[in-house]
């Protein structure tokens, strides 16, 4: 990697990223694809915290969430300041998006239709899964179509994975991950420690151990501690990014600007430049995530070989989406509440975890506020999302028939899943939305905006996978229309 | 008809023992009392089985470093009630709370997985060994292909 100080900067860059995570990321390894002479800025806020610096200081990053925002909305928000951002703590889950989560307000009639479509996307998932050596099924294209085979192989399932499979096997999956399910250069496969934000074994896919192809390119700059405060635009177009170090200021010029910070401070970066579009900062979303047990009789758990082995999709879409969210059910191999504590039945409990997805509500979201942080000013889940989880309590019994099932004790909702979402959203229009469907402003064509903040809708499952899909996507479109 | 107790006074005095220790989080608490705690608690869950002070010494100094630190925290509660009011007297006050089973649960497990238990064909036939928590790949029971 090529750390540079201010005073090595270029006078200007073919593109200038501003933010280190999945998004920027990927848009770059697409876009060195096609222009590998590029020259290219990465403006990142954060150091560079190794695998090792994390391991030993049991953090991802030195700079706290909660000291960067002001957050008056009652739930932590969170999110890694530093290089790699998000596959830093991430805990690797790969599944794609459903094709419906692309499409709900013409199929069942509420939030947005975002403006492309599940096969648009297709190609750029395969890419993302190769590039992150995503291990899982063969028959997982029920769910997602066209869905071509996993580079490595599934994690092993569970017994209890195994007993619903065979009942439901168009319903029950290993869920995909990017956590390695064998040795592959000198990287150790996954073994089931559950601390995926901090692996101690490094099975994770994070930039540093896969990404290195683009951080380490040699025509890529990379600043640290720099802070971009704003987007400086004139006829039309981002001129340069004004950024901080320490207490002066310095700006980046570039022909083209990837703003890739998180979903609380993409917009705030735009609100701060006075650039707008429907929503900016508005809409700000997360799924809630809800965790049950299953007291079992006789059946032994947590003989599976990854942290989370299987998932569920018997509530994941279905006419149910027109009045309550989408449910993806996870099943836990990890001690999420620990073992049981009789003698001898330690075993028998199996914690499932679910997503439930929301619809984002206009009335939450960031503000300026006076300082030099965002305002997170009110947070609140709607009934679409509390009756989905009412209906699943409700369908847990006949879901998990199949199993000698004790009791079904509902445990707790956490107060964050980490996924930030729906800030900067694309759409059609300025009038419905801040971007387009190749993740570019309305109005300012050289601005183009990655990550969760783009996304229309929160979508059923976890972001990661489609957030990089989204910018090998949106890389592929611009490089080709340029040249 | 079923004729409850009511609970005793030294019970509602434990729990809210318990809870003011939560809430004000600041309280002292040495690492005998919570040692103390411990060994009762395994002595109740796991009867017959042979576990040496240095072992629970071991373990205590180990979850004296526990994060997250919620669980510290009513670590340190539970143990000065147990001190106080003896471990019985505790397990009672405390009843059917998903927060205490919650913490029960997760030091026990931690316990168990910090030793050779799920190891032994019979746990009960000679001393477990205290190994320390596992850094990595600590479910003992997770099955690999790559293995």
């Amino acid at each position: 990697m090529r750390f540079i100080e201010t005073t090595a900067l270029n006078d200007t860059y073919d593109l200038v990223v501003i933010g280190s995570g999945f998004g920027s990321l990927f848009f770059i390894h697409g876009f060195l694809r096609q222009r590998p002479k590029a020259r290219v800025l990465i403006l990142e806020w954060g150091r560079f915290n190794s695998h090792q610096w994390q391991l030993e200081n049991q953090v991802n990053s030195d700079i706290p969430e909660e000291s960067v925002i002001d957050n008056r909305s009652g739930k932590p928000w969170a999110f890694t300041i530093g290089v790699g951002g998000g596959t830093n703590c991430w805990w690797a889950q790969a599944p794609r998006l459903h094709p419906a989560d692309f499409a709900m307000r013409s199929r069942y009639g509420v939030g947005e239709d975002w403006p492309l479509s599940y096969d648009d996307l297709v190609p750029y998932y395969t890419e993302a899964e190769k590039i992150i050596l995503v291990a899982g099924p063969d028959d997982i294209s029920a769910v997602w179509p066209d869905t071509p085979r996993y580079p490595l192989p599934p994690h092993n399932m569970t017994t209890a994975d195994r007993i619903l499979k065979a009942a439901m096997p168009d319903k029950h999956f290993v869920v995909p991950n990017a956590r390695l399910s064998r040795p592959v250069d000198g990287r150790s496969p996954c073994c089931a420690t559950a601390r995926c934000n901090l692996c101690p074994v490094d099975a994770k896919f994070t930039a540093e151990n896969s990404l290195d192809s683009v951080l380490s390119h040699p025509q890529v700059d990379i600043c640290l501690s720099a802070k971009v405060e704003r987007l400086d635009a004139e006829a039309g177009r981002v001129r340069r990014a004004l950024f901080r170090q320490g207490q002066r200021e310095f700006a980046a010029n570039g022909d083209l600007f990837v703003l890739g910070a998180n979903a609380i401070y993409s917009p705030y970066i735009l609100m701060r430049s006075g650039i707008g579009g429907h929503g900016v900062g508005r809409y700000l979303c997360e799924k809630m995530y809800v965790h049950v047990e299953a007291k079992l009789n006789g059946l032994k758990h947590f003989d599976g070989g990854t942290g989370t082995t299987c998932f569920n999709t018997s509530l994941l879409d279905g006419e149910h989406r027109r009045t309550r969210g989408a449910v993806a059910l996870y099943f836990e191999n990890r001690f999420s509440y620990g073992l049981r504590s009789e003698f001898g039945r330690w075993r028998e409990v199996l914690p499932i975890s679910f997503y439930v997805d929301d619809i984002p509500q206009e009335a939450n979201g960031i503000s300026l506020g006076d300082g030099d942080r965002p305002v997170i000013e009110h947070f609140s889940y709607t009934d679409y999302a509390h009756l989905a989880i009412k209906a699943t309590l409700e369908a847990l019994p006949d879901i998990l028939s199949p199993l000698p099932v004790e009791s079904i004790e509902f445990r707790d909702v956490s107060s964050t899943l980490g996924h930030i979402q729906c800030t900067t959203r694309m759409g059609l229009s300025n009038a419905d939305s801040v971007i387009d469907r190749d993740l570019v402003h309305h109005t300012l064509r050289n601005l183009v905006v990655v990550g969760t903040s783009t996304f229309p809708s929160t979508g059923s499952v976890n972001p990661s996978l489609t957030v990089a899909a989204l910018s090998l996507r949106s890389a592929d479109r611009l490089t080709r229309s340029a040249s | 008809m079923t004729t409850h107790l009511p609970l005793s006074r030294r019970q509602i005095l434990v729990g809210g023992l318990i809870a003011g220790v939560l809430a004000t989080g600041g309280v002292y608490v040495s690492s005998a009392d919570v040692s103390g705690y411990f060994k009762a608690m395994l002595a109740h869950d796991l009867p017959g089985v042979k576990i040496s002070d240095t072992a629970v010494h071991a373990f205590t100094e180990d979850c004296m470093k526990v994060r997250p630190e919620s669980f510290a925290l009513k670590l340190k509660a539970l143990s000065m009630a147990c001190r106080i009011a003896g471990y019985d007297v505790v397990k009672t006050a405390t009843g059917d709370s998903w927060e205490y089973e919650k913490t029960h649960r997760f030091f026990l497990t931690l316990f168990l997985i910090s030793t050779d238990f799920f190891e032994l064909p019979d746990p009960r036939a000679r001393e477990l060994n205290y190994v320390g928590a596992p850094i990595a790949c600590g479910n003992p029971f997770a099955q690999f292909e790559h293995a």
